[in-house]
């Protein structure tokens, strides 16, 4: 179809083409395209607007992001040309680790396993909100499924090795929906059927992640997937060749998700489309993953890429950017022959990769798909033309060049605006004994057992999940990282290297402060791989940003705020980031009101361990064990479970100390690593009080004075137990190592709060002064239920 | 001469590489090979003294748990029913222990008819979780020689629970001792706790949980130092011992 | 020919249960729930031959059975249909398809899946709300009263 008079047509006419097609073009946009035509001297296809469409959608360029931000703060005004390039690319620059191999510009981030090692490691994590939003299942199969094809198609073909999941729902009790949008529970029942279905049917461990409730995700909930690769430090570069082949493998071509990538631009209403969803079929993608692997030990590939948001057309024209595209679309093996030739070129089915192929090894990698019952077409050439040029058998569907296509995006500047909120403090009386508190912080669904959610995964898969999401005799206790050892990829039993995957995001400090929050999320991530003895000095970050409209400028003013909180952090942490994403427009209108979400930033990190045998678990191990706190506890009930629970005006957030934290985590794995500390636990939702509950629940408990703790002075009673904040860690010392133990925690900060005991009671206390005296067994069925209960 | 292992896979066969390692760990020789390739005569079965059909979602478990492969290895019936009457050891873990179920090789029946099934388990779900296993001594299966009275291994499965065609088919497993190993605190409402079967001549062996997820001490959920090898190790080590 | 396929009564009581609890939500007036799964293949095939599909191939016979027809109907209970809309990939049927040639059907011309669900104590028009609500999705899936 051709556009008969685009070259030529208004403003107005031009926008209301982008809306009746659904390109989520906007002006400045359509109007760059206009030219670019009226210069051609004609009109375009239907299968080029598509394809610019495509190209420059959010999804695929993340073009706020890296786009230019007038940034108003307080009195004070910054002016960004690139965002993204002057914060989070700004801190790996700086920071310019060598074992960083590959950012930014791949489909992950990669890292080296060790200096010795000939293994890297890829990892990325996206989102995939809006179709979880409209249908769950299918929306979190194709979210996982859509960031496995990114690390099969990393470098040359990394082999995925974990995958991630963290979820954000609307409280479960909320029923009743407006029209056209699903409650909170069937949601997270979908979100956590897809997920396990796809992911245990690939057979990648899914071994880390979170779930996170909150009301402003009740019409937005995100789901964000991850995943990890193992590739050969010497396959990490791809590079098209002139003259090879455009190899499709996987499933075929069908009307699937046409639009989905412009999709993730435009707000949720009541007339989603339904061809915007995407189904998925896992057995596909392990037919496409088995053959990528059989291929790239046979080197018989010199460049791939994963059919992601615009299909096709994002993949190909990727691909050919340097050498230009001849392709003929009559060649793709279709699912049914309805299918109009611009739909091939941009529809988003699931499981298909593109290769780059020689010639003459085409017929190798045929045999291998026969093997594998993998369909296989070859649709042109990277024929060296610089150009795009689409055919449908004879006729001519796009003629475009690649320079165009890839820089001709026009920029314009967005204001972004962010005002600090009032501070106050209030606290709560002193009481008698704080049980009843505990008990209600440990049923409270941001902190109690997520076992129902984690058991439907296979997290053993692959045998190398060391550290997994519970530890301990039973499996009661829920772990801070995963740690995963890769022996059964690399066939190397004798081979002790591995590595651990954490992840940090705080919702509720984005409310507050998301400046501040980036500093959480950051801590959190980089403690927890502490806490398993991870070698954090090696640590890289993943940032996925999910907003609401970025044309808001309190809402971008939010996002500029955590990005420049990224920014700070990751320098003071020495954490470069390695890959990311972002998301915005998670916003809905209901009943002509505005709902958006709040700021949400996940950062997912990951550093290599030396040696898996030397990771440790959080549960007691040994009666008498004397118990430590690293870092100090601080006033402030900002952003706490126990906030939020008792309903208390308290916005203060304990403030972090990177360069002190960092001094702590460097002693703790060292101790780790001697074998001095036995056990660690992150002090997290719930603070101190629900750590050690967690630390408990497999037979060994505690007793703790307070009393002996590093504190701010004047600190409350409620604030001990229940403050959050950053920097601590309960660490159980073996009773025979302690000298040595104090020895190397010289320059940290460290206190002696008491001792693992077999009563079967936790017993905290402040001197004289009785806190809280619980059985363990009775807090853990608390703890462990409440989900079941609710669904 | 080491004994050869073929490790036997289809689509969305998942634990090949794990399985393969164990039997490499044992010193057998360990080959990875797709059922089209046996099918086609690229691989033959019978160069091999010993088969493993590894866990997984072969076809996606769809119609029913492992039924797709179950009905290609049909296609090649005389070369397996050999392979198992020349008394070589074959291991099904999780998914290829529904595969031989479905195949009806296990349990083991002169019509070849099958005689038991494996079901969605009763929480209605797939389930990961480590489980307690009671070892029956008397059992004739080469696998499970020499193991402790209890051991632990992880589960991972939708479809686990046990049932035999009729009561005279499970009174035939309990009487016969072919069921190797049983659950100690019943995860999926398998009939009488059978976590696996096995043949009469015991080189024919099935069973849900994972031994070669439990081969290595570091890989139990319990973090305690008490040795490199674990439970796991031994199923793979009485296979290939069998075969020296 | 259409193919069901059904859990035998004796081990069809936590299937049962799970549905009654989810429809019980909305419509806690239900009084009893069964879930069938429907192959509907088209081939030059005979009679006896979709009854071995459905007997080697589709049921596992010592947990299941099945029948030929596309009118099963059991005694007050609604019966509910639930297939994927137009357009939408049918996954399962490339599968059993696939399983199909593997026991010797390599005739099929077209299969499509979905599933029946049979509820008592409801009205056709709260049943098949039922099925909307709990187990579909209406942008992909279409439901109907047999």
């Amino acid at each position: 179809m051709i556009m008969d008079n685009f070259i030529n047509a208004r403003e107005k006419e031009l926008l209301k083409l982008s809306e009746e097609f659904g390109w989520s073009l906007n002006l400045a946009e359509l109007k760059q395209a206009q030219k670019y035509f009226k210069d051609l001297k004609r009109n375009p296809t239907r299968a080029e607007i598509e394809t610019i469409a495509q190209t420059w959608s959010e999804h695929c360029k993340h073009k706020t992001f890296s786009g230019p931000v007038e940034f108003y703060f307080g009195k004070k005004k910054k002016i960004f040309k690139n965002l993204f390039k002057e914060t989070i690319v700004y801190v790996t620059r700086k920071l310019n680790k060598k074992w960083c191999l590959s950012v930014f510009k791949d489909n992950a981030g990669i890292i080296e396993m060790s200096s010795k090692s000939k293994w890297a490691l890829a990892f990325k994590a996206e989102t995939h909100n809006h179709p979880c939003a409209i249908a769950p299942y299918g929306g979190a199969e194709t979210g996982v499924g859509g960031v496995i094809r990114d690390i099969l198609g990393t470098g040359l073909g990394a082999k995925p090795i974990l995958n991630t999941d963290n979820f954000c729902f609307g409280p479960l009790q909320k029923e009743e929906m407006p029209k056209g949008f699903l409650s909170p529970k069937k949601i997270f029942e979908g979100v956590v059927e897809g997920v396990r279905d796809y992911g245990n049917r690939m057979g990648i461990p899914t071994a880390a992640g979170s779930v996170h409730f909150d009301e402003s995700y009740l019409f937005n909930p995100l789901v964000y997937v991850g995943c990890v690769g193992l590739i050969k430090k010497n396959r990490i570069f791809k590079k098209v060749k002139k003259g090879n082949l455009i190899a499709v493998i996987g499933g075929p071509t069908g009307r699937d998700g046409i639009h989905g990538a412009t999709f993730s631009s435009a707000d949720i209403d009541e007339n989603a489309s339904s061809s915007a969803v995407q189904i998925g079929h896992a057995v596909n993608e392990k037919k496409v993953l088995d053959v990528i692997m059989k291929a790239s030990e046979k080197n018989l590939y010199d460049a791939l890429t994963d059919c992601g948001a615009g299909g096709f057309s994002s993949a190909v024209g990727e691909l050919g950017a340097e050498t230009g595209v001849s392709a003929d679309l009559s060649k793709a093996l279709l699912k049914d022959s309805s299918v109009k030739p611009w739909e091939i070129w941009i529809s988003e089915s699931q499981e298909r990769m593109v290769l780059s192929v020689p010639k003459n090894k085409i017929k190798e990698l045929e045999k291998i798909c026969e093997i594998e019952e993998c369909p296989i077409c070859v649709l042109g050439t990277f024929d060296g033309s610089g150009k795009l040029r689409v055919f449908y058998k004879k006729e001519k569907l796009i003629d475009m060049d690649m320079s165009f296509l890839h820089g001709g995006i026009p920029k314009f500047f967005k204001k972004a605006v962010y005002n600090p909120k009032t501070k106050y403090g209030f606290l709560p009386k002193e009481r008698k004994d704080y049980g009843t508190e505990l008990k209600k912080i440990l049923k409270d669904l941001n902190v109690c057992s997520k076992e129902e959610i984690v058991r439907q995964y296979d997290h053993e898969v692959q045998g190398g999940c060391v550290v997994k999401p519970f530890c301990g005799r039973e499996g009661f206790t829920p772990t801070d990282a995963a740690v995963i050892w890769p022996y059964s990829f690399t066939q190397e039993p004798g081979n002790f290297e591995g590595f651990a995957v954490s992840h940090g995001f705080n919702f509720s400090a984005g409310k507050i402060d998301p400046y501040i929050s980036a500093f959480y999320a950051i801590d959190e991530a980089v403690r927890s791989l502490a806490c398993v003895g991870a070698d954090i000095s090696r640590t890289a970050l993943l940032d996925n940003f999910c907003c609401g409209n970025p044309n808001n400028p309190f809402i971008l003013g939010d996002f500029t705020a955590a990005a420049l909180g990224c920014r700070d952090a990751a320098l003071a942490y020495k954490t470069p980031f390695i890959s990311g994403k972002d998301s915005f427009y998670n916003q809905s209108k209901v009943n002509g009101k505005d709902y958006s979400i709040t700021l949400s930033l996940l950062i997912s990190a990951i550093a290599p361990i030396k040696d898996v045998r030397k990771a440790v678990s959080p549960e007691f191990k040994k009666a008498g064990n004397p118990i430590y706190l690293f870092g100090k506890i601080k006033k402030g009930l900002g952003a706490s479970v126990y906030s939020k629970i008792f309903g208390l005006k308290n916005n203060i957030l304990p403030v972090p100390e990177p360069d002190k934290h960092l001094k702590d985590y460097f002693a703790l794995i060292k101790a780790i690593d001697k074998y001095y500390a036995v056990s660690a636990h992150d002090v997290s939702k719930g603070g101190i009080a629900a750590a050690l509950t967690k630390m408990s629940f497999d037979g060994l408990s505690c007793e703790i004075d307070f009393k002996k703790a590093l504190s701010q002075k004047g600190i409350s009673e409620t604030e001990l137990l229940f403050s959050e904040g950053t920097g601590m860690v309960l660490a159980e010392i073996d009773a025979k190592k302690e000298k040595e133990f104090l020895k190397i925690a010289k320059n940290a900060r460290v206190s002696k709060i008491g001792s693992v005991s077999s009563s079967g009671k936790i017993s905290l206390k402040f001197g004289g002064k009785k806190l809280i005296e619980e059985e363990v067994n009775y807090l853990r069925s608390l703890w462990k239920n409440v989900l079941r209960d609710k669904l | 001469m080491k004994p050869k292992a073929l490790i036997l896979r289809g689509a969305a066969t998942n634990c090949d590489l794990e399985t393969a390692a164990a039997f490499r760990y044992c010193g057998a020789i360990a080959d990875i090979a797709h059922i089209n390739e046996v099918l086609k005569g690229i691989k033959k079965l019978s160069s091999y003294d010993m088969l493993a059909l590894p866990g997984g979602f072969s076809y996606g478990d769809d119609i029913s748990a492992g039924k797709i492969f179950a009905l290609k290895i049909r296609t090649l019936r005389k070369d397996f029913e050999k392979f198992i009457k020349d008394e070589k050891p074959v291991i099904g873990i999780c998914n290829g222990f529904q595969v031989l179920v479905k195949t009806g090789y296990l349990p083991e029946n002169r019509e070849g008819l099958r005689r038991a099934s494996l079901f969605l388990n009763d929480a209605g779900h797939f389930i990961c979780k480590w489980v307690k296993l009671k070892i029956n001594k008397k059992s004739p299966c080469v696998f499970t020689r020499g193991l402790p009275d209890e051991i632990e291994l992880p589960m991972a499965h939708g479809e686990g629970k046990f049932i035999a065609a009729d009561k005279k088919e499970l009174e035939k497993i309990i009487a016969k001792n072919l069921s190797p190993v049983f659950y100690s605190d019943n995860p999926n409402g398998s009939q009488a706790d059978i976590a696996g079967i096995c043949n009469e001549k015991g080189n024919l062996f099935g069973l849900m949980p994972h031994p070669e997820r439990n081969f290595f001490s570091l890989q139990k959920q319990k973090k305690e130092s008490k040795g490199f090898l674990s439970e796991g190790y031994l199923f793979f080590k009485n296979a290939v011992d069998y075969c020296r | 020919m259409t193919i069901e396929v059904f859990t035998k009564d004796i081990f069809a009581e936590n299937e049962r249960k799970s549905l009654i609890k989810k429809i019980s939500h909305f419509y806690p007036n239900v009084k009893d729930a069964k879930e069938s799964k429907i192959y509907i293949v088209e081939g030059p095939y005979k009679k006896n031959d979709f009854f071995k599909m459905g007997k080697d191939v589709f049921c596992d016979f010592i947990s299941e059975d099945f029948a030929i027809s596309s009118g099963r109907k059991l005694k007050d209970f609604m019966a509910v249909e639930m297939f994927f809309k137009q357009g939408i990939t049918d996954v399962l049927a490339q599968s059993a398809a696939e399983a199909l040639i593997a026991a010797g059907f390599k005739k099929t011309k077209k299969i499509k899946t979905g599933k029946v669900f049979y509820i008592k104590g409801l009205k056709e028009s709260e049943a098949q709300n039922a099925v909307k609500e709990c187990f579909a999705n209406e942008l992909i899936h279409r439901v109907g009263i047999r």
